[in-house]
């Protein structure tokens, strides 16, 4: 016996913003880990996925095609871009999330990215984390994913080696501290042969914790913890305002107000073919009888002792996903919950590859696909909006150059300037 | 309601208010399977009984009289705006299952019918019910799903989509495939139809000791052994299969890529 690289348990479970019994797991890491091989082991072994889907033998590579349903993933053997399975154990539905490794395809690993929760990094034991695994690290941390697990995987390539396991997980375990990740544990397995994915390894005899997918169960998803309340005007229908509640929750009797407006009464919240309910918690869906006059759509709603910050100049981090990158001085929308938001890129105040440490130095150069970018955005006219570490939902944003082009995807860090309220 | 079926339900509202939102002329494309069904009561509960789009039927006139009949009788009480389209010219020159091969077949009748009817409607998107789980190429679908002019996917080249933030635009002449149910499971489906008491066509219970899981065109679907009588006898049955939901799709089994086919296509 050695001891363990990583303390048991996980981080102090949050105050989760969907309910705690679905999870959204991404399998990130570099090309040909085996983030789809593991996957599909995973979906196999717990009964999750149906027996003609396995249509090439597991020997044979079939794993990675539960997953990587086109015919050019499974001709050149890599994916292409991201799906999802759900896999349910207990009480708990984990919707796991495929992407792919390669740096080129790193609008589709963001896509599935950004749905995930909390993540699962993959890692070849005998090749170790490089380039993209410290990419994907990166990106999540921005996305606000912070508890992951490491999978050490292709044990059975090493002879089920301890020692490969072990430089592998201490790797990883150091990448995540310098991160910013909580490693809630690393776990070795095979996904070839099953070994310590749902049940304990026979070959792994030295180590002393849990399976995958045991572990699994200590990760949480980040929640709002004390986010404030915030709705979003959908639509009108017949007085009632058709509503999504963004963070928070909303109680009949509350009082919201909306930007340049005087305050109104939650009256009634409502469901289609459902009795009138009290409440609505984030993520919820309504109808919303309001006093006064119904809101126009897109309207962002808040409590008149919490509300927003106001203003037009947004200091902001983005994601470049675009081949031909961007520069300052673009003309720019911030699409976000509620609304679109025009302004343009009034400075880049320093710019740097994803897998790298944000530089000291200001550069005002042109932002390089792949890169993150930290900018001035001068906005047409002053918005409400919260930084995302006050309420993640409404700091996040899809860039895009106003037209078709999607630039990346940002969070906000800072609102201030005019504020005209 | 079981907070897994409660988030579902949120997300496809969510974006079935966002399309009303964002686009000009949206339609539903309703088969009267369970799915598009249960897609249709969705909207209902977004826009509260509402049904805000067009609902269109790409009838090849090859359905079972079952749902023929479940058609006329649910559009009927929920006084849907229903366009059935048929490709009449491929029909008159005799196209059908035994005429061609399935591909041949469910292009004319099904891609082109619907190729016909969203050019004649002016669609800017159409909302469908397809479900991740159904099969592999599916699951690597957005939720906004951009079409050229052409109507093929290209799937090499999908938009991003973050979080819940997605693009909305679509190049000129071509339209929006939207897909609010792609989280969706089969099982889902029909623990929330029991839940909800969504109607849907007899053809999923058993009779005689056989059942349809999956129904399109009578001459391409074959039905499963089964005894499920009520959807709670479904709702068990699919909890324990491990068979899949599309065994009895003739159209699946002719080609191993078929369904890419269909799709790069413009299938739904």
């Amino acid at each position: 016996m050695t001891t363990p690289v990583l303390p048991e348990g996980g981080p102090t479970p949050a105050a989760t913003a969907r309910d705690a019994d679905t999870l959204r797991v991404a399998f990130v890491g570099e090309v040909d880990h085996g983030k789809s091989t593991l996957l599909g082991r995973l979906l196999l072994d717990t009964g999750s996925v149906t027996t003609d889907r396995l249509e090439v033998p597991v020997a044979d590579g079939g794993l990675a095609f539960l997953l990587d349903g086109l015919t050019e993933e499974r001709a050149d053997l890599f994916t292409l871009d991201t799906a999802s399975a759900v896999l349910e154990t207990g009480s708990r539905r984990y919707v796991l999330i495929d992407v792919p490794g390669h740096a080129e395809l790193l609008v589709n690993m963001a896509t599935g990215a950004s749905r995930a929760e909390a993540a699962v990094i993959v890692v070849d034991c005998r090749e170790r984390a490089a380039e993209q695994t410290r990419r994907h690290m990166r990106v999540l941390a921005m996305m606000g994913v912070t508890a992951v697990v490491c999978a050490i995987t292709k044990m059975d390539l090493a002879d089920w080696a301890e020692a490969e396991f072990h430089t592998a997980a201490r790797q990883v375990a150091a990448l995540a501290d310098e991160i910013g990740l909580t490693l809630v544990a690393a776990v070795p397995v095979s996904a070839m042969t099953g070994d310590n994915v749902t049940a304990p390894g026979t070959r792994l005899p030295w180590y002393a914790g849990r399976p995958l997918l045991d572990t699994l169960a200590d990760l949480t998803p980040w929640g709002d913890g004390g986010a404030p309340l915030r709705v979003e005007a959908q639509d009108v229908v017949e007085g009632r305002v058709l509503a999504r509640v963004l963070s928070g929750e909303l109680r009949t009797g509350d009082r919201l107000v909306a930007p340049g407006e005087d305050a109104r009464t939650a009256l009634r919240i409502e469901r289609f073919g459902e009795p009138p309910q009290e409440s609505a918690a984030t993520g919820d869906n309504i109808g919303l009888v309001l006093s006064g006059p119904p809101c126009a759509p897109g309207t962002l709603l808040a409590p008149p002792d919490r509300r927003p910050l106001r203003g037009d100049r947004w200091r902001v981090r983005v994601l470049c996903t675009a081949e031909d990158g961007f520069a300052e001085g673009a003309r720019c929308t911030l699409r976000r919950a509620g609304a679109d938001l025009t302004g343009r890129i009034a400075r880049v105040e320093r710019h740097w590859d994803s897998a790298r440490r944000a530089p000291a130095a200001t550069d005002r150069g042109p932002v390089r696909f792949s890169e993150v970018a930290e900018l001035t955005v001068l906005l047409d006219r002053p918005a409400d909006g919260d930084d995302v570490r006050v309420c993640a939902p409404l700091g996040r944003f899809m860039l895009t150059d106003g037209s078709v082009r999607i630039l990346g995807l940002g969070i906000v860090d800072e609102i201030a300037g005019e504020d005209r309220r | 309601m079981p907070s897994a079926l409660r988030d579902l339900e949120n997300d496809t509202v969510q974006v079935l208010r966002e399309v009303r939102g964002r686009f000009t002329n949206p339609a539903l494309l309703w088969s009267m399977g369970k799915d598009s069904t249960t897609l249709l009561w969705l909207v209902r509960k977004a826009f509260f009984g509402d049904v805000p789009f067009p609902v269109i039927h790409i009838d090849t006139s090859y359905k079972f009289r079952q749902m023929y009949e479940f058609r006329d009788r649910w559009s009927r009480e929920w006084g849907l705006d229903l366009r059935v389209h048929r490709n009449e010219k491929a029909l008159a020159a005799g196209m059908g299952p035994t005429a061609a091969t399935k591909l041949e077949c469910c292009t004319a009748l099904k891609t082109n019918a619907l190729q016909e009817a969203l050019e004649a409607g002016g669609h800017d998107a159409v909302l469908l019910g397809i479900r991740g789980d159904e099969h592999g190429v599916r699951a690597k679908e957005r939720v906004f799903s951009p079409r050229d002019r052409s109507f093929g996917w290209d799937y090499r080249n999908q938009p991003a989509e973050f979080w819940d933030l997605r693009q909305a635009a679509v190049d000129e002449g071509g339209h929006m495939r939207v897909h609010p149910m792609l989280s969706w499971r089969e099982i889902d489906i029909w623990e929330y139809v029991r839940q909800e008491g969504i109607p849907v066509p007899d053809l999923y219970f058993a009779n005689d000791g056989n059942r349809y899981r999956s129904i399109g065109c009578e001459c391409c679907c074959s039905p499963v052994r089964s005894d499920a009588g009520t959807v709670t006898d479904v709702v068990i049955e699919v909890r324990r299969s491990r068979e899949g939901e599309r065994a009895g799709r003739a159209q699946d089994k002719e080609d191993a890529a078929a369904m890419e086919k269909l799709r790069a296509l413009g299938y739904m």
